[in-house]
């Protein structure tokens, strides 16, 4: 027995009802018409397009298809292509041809049925030309010795959920496709770029064609990931009843740019909205990307789509299906609303989108709002952000700005209009989203209330320095923190928090401390740590959640899965605060914090590596505004200089190639009271 | 005084009648509900295959499988597995008859086992060594003890597909090479599971097709795979296992003994990696490589028909060549294919001098 992969399993059971318990009646065998005369369909319909059906073969050796092999899914072999042109122009999927490669052998299937010569699949070069990263394909061109059969293809607009479809590809045999029988699932999956189908669809047929039961080609069977169930490669999904392919009508307008060189990207805005929900949240962008085509077409934080290219737009959801499927450099056109819900502006705007968007490194003003308690009910709108404390010698600081104002409206200055019309501002997390995209020395124009006073204030956004002040107000009055341990339900070893006690419902910041691997946290242990933690926990209000390893030697996969469950254990006794999250850890345990930070990155903030190096080969997305991580080392010294030089030099990569990245890279100084300088550090991640 | 037994005996009568009229409605009731077109070949193989019971249940283990009836005095053909190593096995059908099944032999190429119970006029497939093989596009059913969900007296479970391509297997278990390298069935839909192995393959006609294998990863791409060994090559390892025919064991020195690149005089790169890409270093003068034209930095993509991406599957499917073979190389030599004859094998393998050495 070997560990196999759940979606194996669940193949297996979605069979089940249909095969067992049901008392079948005794009947002699007789052969069914229709039976038979779909199965001669099905094989005339291959049949059709058998001759334009190659084996794709990669050639050397891929790096990047080493570090992303698991055990769980496929990662390298042989796979399917389809000619698309007869002069040697054909289509398959990266599966085939990673990134870091350029060639593989195209096997044609084989010519001629001389009696003397018996037929030979004929082997050639086919070099990549284009690659269209957003849905995953990849075209190859070949020097044929004769044209190339070209499939026909299906009409995109008749396409019908329930209807035959029919996977083919050339792995198992060159000579003969292979076929796996299904229907079409759905229409218009995967943000808008493929189809979907029940029929086997696995590495042995991607880049093949999903046919129809006419044989005319519907579209390229792809991996493409399930993104909203977290996966990120589409293999995972291979053979589990849930196939994608890449619909022909969608393709063939393309085909000219792949031909001439172009690699077809996803086509970016620079857009980022309040909530990671995509269902639900409305359509209203946050977040404005400075230098992004977002920017240049004027659109502004506070705005609601209402269109894009003439389709609807009301969920964050339909934003994306209308603008997944739309490349670098495709022009959209949006209608906004902007100004008051009653009477809103109703702005159209063109933007050319683009494949990479400029460089983003956060900045700030230096304000930190007061953190404000869960609003109770929705009839009360709030009207203005007050100021909890100011960054010293931030632009805020510079300005004149005080805790205890309040920031009841702002706008970005665009340099030429010197009185920019403002817009109200009523919460935390709407001055975030405005400030949220801002590059340096960006104009921001706050209108600021102290008592009876007010005023506008114009300030330059300046770079988030690296490290917390070193003095950040913090409580002196509060009940000592109590430890609590966090049981939830299906949650093996549940780990400690302390807690501080808040009367005020005030939303806690959190960090989540992982020490070398030991296995599961005594209360012994975890009261050691109580009186450490104690007084910064309570003095910035921080829960600090202290969780300990399943396996008494590593921190496992499983572990992973402990902290969603611890955080969603806190986040039901105790309002959290959400920009305010932060995973720390020591040695092992630090590597184990980046790793968990990774993947709940949509919540995580802050990650703290003391005396703890990244994972190796650990790939580092790109700091975007919803994606924001201050990474903060801290070396309390190493044992020997023997491994010194060897950890320091790696750890001093690992902070180049972060800083590269755009994120926020700070060193800690040793220090004797590293509890207070950590949950100094998350009280300051809420600045902006 | 009669009356309370005739009431008796009316009522009694007439609840069996009840009882049989019931029957009848609900098979019709079932036939009109559930019957398609792969209701009546189901059935009727049904009929012929038995759940196995053996040993397992340790490690992950399960302890039961499928097999097929091919003899009306109760021969029982299945896959050659760890369920079978028991001093008891039993064996249930699908009307729920009980018996204990023992060992007739295997043949250990194909990985099958026979089994005989002590039964007549049992339905059972008869087995040809001559069975025609189905296409690509054949309708299949296939009926196993999958995942041991048909309990007690329950029968098999059914599932439905097509054949996807008839190819040799090359496939794996873990991280070894399975033995069974003939032609397979490779099916569209998920068959081979806990519980399958000794499953039934047939098409909607209900002919016998062939047998569900064991669990098996494709080489090289590792996907898991659903395929059935065709019912020919189950005819012949049945045949092989009744005449007494010494097993054929499988060969694990197999790479060992058979040919390799130093008798063509060819050096690869060094083999650093699980997929290192099969580049030539250097080739040795006066060897058939060298009179063939390879050359440094040519990389091997195929031997003959099969393909090769890696060093390792090289060297595999150089040792499966027999003496007078052609070695027929495709190469890519600065982004062009190049074939290279390498002509007959140069020799016959000396045991002692294969081992793989720099020539």
């Amino acid at each position: 027995m070997v560990p196999r992969f759940s979606l194996r399993w669940l193949a297996a059971a979605w069979l089940l009802p249909c095969c067992c318990g049901i008392a079948w009646p005794e009947t002699t065998p007789t052969a069914s018409p229709l039976a038979a005369a779909e199965q001669t369909a099905f094989q005339r319909a291959v049949d059709q397009v058998a001759a334009s059906i190659v084996r794709i073969e990669p050639v050397g050796l891929s790096t990047a298809r080493l570090q992303t092999a698991a055990e769980a899914t496929p990662a390298t072999g042989p796979s399917s292509g389809l000619v698309v042109d007869s002069d040697g122009w054909v289509l398959t999927t990266a599966f085939a041809i990673p990134d870091d490669t350029s060639e593989a052998v195209i096997v044609l299937p084989p010519t001629g049925t001389a009696a003397d010569a018996p037929p030979a699949p004929v082997r050639l070069v086919g070099q990549v030309t284009g690659r269209d990263t957003n849905r995953g394909l990849v075209l190859l061109k070949c020097t044929p010795p004769a044209p190339l059969r070209v499939p026909t293809w299906a009409d995109g607009a008749t396409l019908r959920p329930g209807q035959w479809a029919i996977a083919a590809g050339r792995v198992w045999d060159s000579t003969r496709p292979s076929v796996a029988v299904g229907i079409l699932s759905a229409v218009d999956r995967a943000w808008g770029r493929a189809v979907q189908t029940d029929a086997a669809v696995s590495p042995v047929n991607y880049g093949g064609p999903l046919i129809d039961i006419r044989g005319h080609v519907i579209g390229i069977l792809a991996p493409l990931p399930a993104d909203t169930a977290g996966m990120q490669l589409g293999t995972e999904l291979y053979d589990s009843g849930i196939g994608f392919a890449v619909p022909m009508a969608d393709l063939l307008p393309l085909l000219p740019r792949l031909k001439q060189g172009e690699d077809l990207r996803p086509g970016l805005l620079g857009i980022g909205y309040a909530t990671a929900d995509p269902v639900n949240g409305p359509a209203v962008i946050t977040t404005v990307r400075a230098d992004s085509p977002a920017a240049k077409a004027g659109l502004r934080s506070g705005d609601r789509i209402e269109t894009i290219n003439d389709q609807p737009v009301r969920r964050i959801a339909d934003a994306r299906h209308a603008l997944s499927p739309r490349q670098a450099g495709d022009a959209v056109t949006l209608v906004v609303r902007r100004g008051p819900e009653a009477t809103p502006e109703a702005i159209t705007t063109q933007a050319t989108l683009v494949g990479e968007l400029p460089p983003w490194q956060r900045t700030m003003l230096g304000i930190v709002p007061t953190r404000q308690p869960p609003a109770r009910d929705q009839q009360t709108v709030p009207t203005a952000v007050e100021i909890g404390w100011v960054w010293p010698e931030s632009p805020a600081a510079k300005a004149g700005l005080q805790a205890g104002d309040s920031i009841i409206a702002a706008a970005i200055s665009s340099g030429t209009e010197d009185d920019p019309s403002l817009q109200p501002i009523g919460t935390a997390a709407e001055l975030a989203g405005l400030l949220g995209g801002l590059a340096v020395d960006t104009t921001v124009v706050l209108e600021r209330q102290r008592g009876d006073d007010r005023r506008r204030v114009r300030l330059q956004t300046v770079l988030l320095p690296s490290l917390p002040p070193t003095a950040v107000p913090a409580s002196t009055d509060f009940t000592p923190p109590a430890l609590v341990r966090l049981e939830a339900p299906e949650l093996a070893e549940p780990g400690w928090a302390i807690l501080p006690d808040s009367a005020a419902d005030q939303p806690l910041g959190v960090l989540f401390f992982f020490g070398e691997p030991a296995g599961p946290l005594p209360k012994a242990a975890a009261t050691r740590e109580l009186a450490r933690w104690r007084e910064a926990a309570g003095g910035y209000q921080v829960a600090v959640v202290l969780l300990g390893s399943t396996d008494t030697t590593r921190w496992g996969r499983d572990d992973l899965e402990r902290v969603g469950r611890s955080l969603d254990a806190l986040a039901s006794r105790r309002p959290l605060d959400p920009t305010r999250i932060a995973f720390t850890g020591r040695g092992a345990g630090g590597t184990f914090a980046w790793l968990a930070a990774d993947r709940f990155a949509r919540f995580v903030s802050g990650v703290g590596l003391l005396d703890a190096m990244l994972p190796s080969r650990v790939k580092i997305s790109p700091a975007a505004p919803d994606q924001f991580r201050w990474v903060l080392f801290g070396d309390t010294g190493p044992e020997t200089s023997e491994t010194e030089t060897a950890t320091s030099r790696r750890q001093a990569a690992d902070r180049e190639r972060l800083r590269k990245a755009g994120l926020t890279v700070g060193s800690l100084p040793p220090s004797e009271g590293e509890a207070a300088d950590l949950c100094r550090w998350v009280e300051c991640l809420g600045v902006r | 005084m009669t009356t309370p037994f005739l009431i008796g005996l009316r009522s009694s009568t007439f609840l069996r009648q009840r009882i049989l009229l019931s029957l009848v409605g609900s098979l019709i009731c079932a036939a009109a509900t559930w019957a398609g077109p792969a209701t009546a070949p189901g059935v009727a193989a049904a009929s012929r295959v038995v759940k196995l019971y053996g040993a397992g249940g340790v490690r992950g283990l399960e302890a039961y499988q499928t097999g097929v009836l091919v003899s009306p005095t109760g021969h029982i053909v299945t896959a050659l597995s760890t369920v079978l190593d028991s001093e008891a096995i039993d064996c249930v059908l699908d009307d729920g008859r009980r018996y204990a099944a023992r060992l007739l032999g295997a043949d250990l190429r194909r990985e099958l086992a026979v089994l005989a119970i002590d039964g007549e006029n049992l339905p059972s497939f008869p087995l040809s060594p001559t069975a025609p093989r189905a296409a690509p596009g054949t309708r299949i059913l296939a009926l196993s003890n999958l995942f041991g969900v048909a309990v007690g007296d329950e029968r098999v479970s059914l599932q439905h597909g097509v054949i996807a391509a008839c190819v040799p297997l090359r496939a794996r278990r873990g991280p070894h090479e399975a033995a069974y390298r003939g032609d397979a069935y490779i099916l569209d839909c998920t068959t081979n599971n806990p519980g399958s192995p000794g499953g039934c393959l047939i098409d909607w006609q209900g002919n016998f097709l062939g047998m569900l294998g064991k669990e098996l990863r494709a080489e090289p791409s590792g996907i898991w795979l659903s395929y059935a060994l065709p019912a020919d090559e189950i005819a012949k390892g049945y045949a092989a296992v009744l005449s007494g025919e010494p097993p054929a064991v499988a060969d694990e020195a197999e790479e060992d003994r058979g040919y390799n690149l130093r008798l063509l005089g060819l050096a690869l790169v060094p083999d650093l990696l699980d997929q290192t890409p099969p580049f030539v270093e250097a080739v040795q003068a006066g060897t058939p490589a060298a009179t063939a034209g390879l050359q440094p930095d040519d990389l091997v993509v195929a031997l003959g028909e099969r393909t090769v991406t890696s060093q390792r599957a090289l060297r595999r499917e150089l040792a499966r060549l027999i003496p007078g073979d052609h070695v027929r190389l495709s190469l890519i030599r600065r982004g062009e294919i190049v074939a290279c004859d390498l002509g007959p094998l140069p020799q016959a393998p000396l045991p002692t001098a294969t081992r793989e050495e720099a020539p």
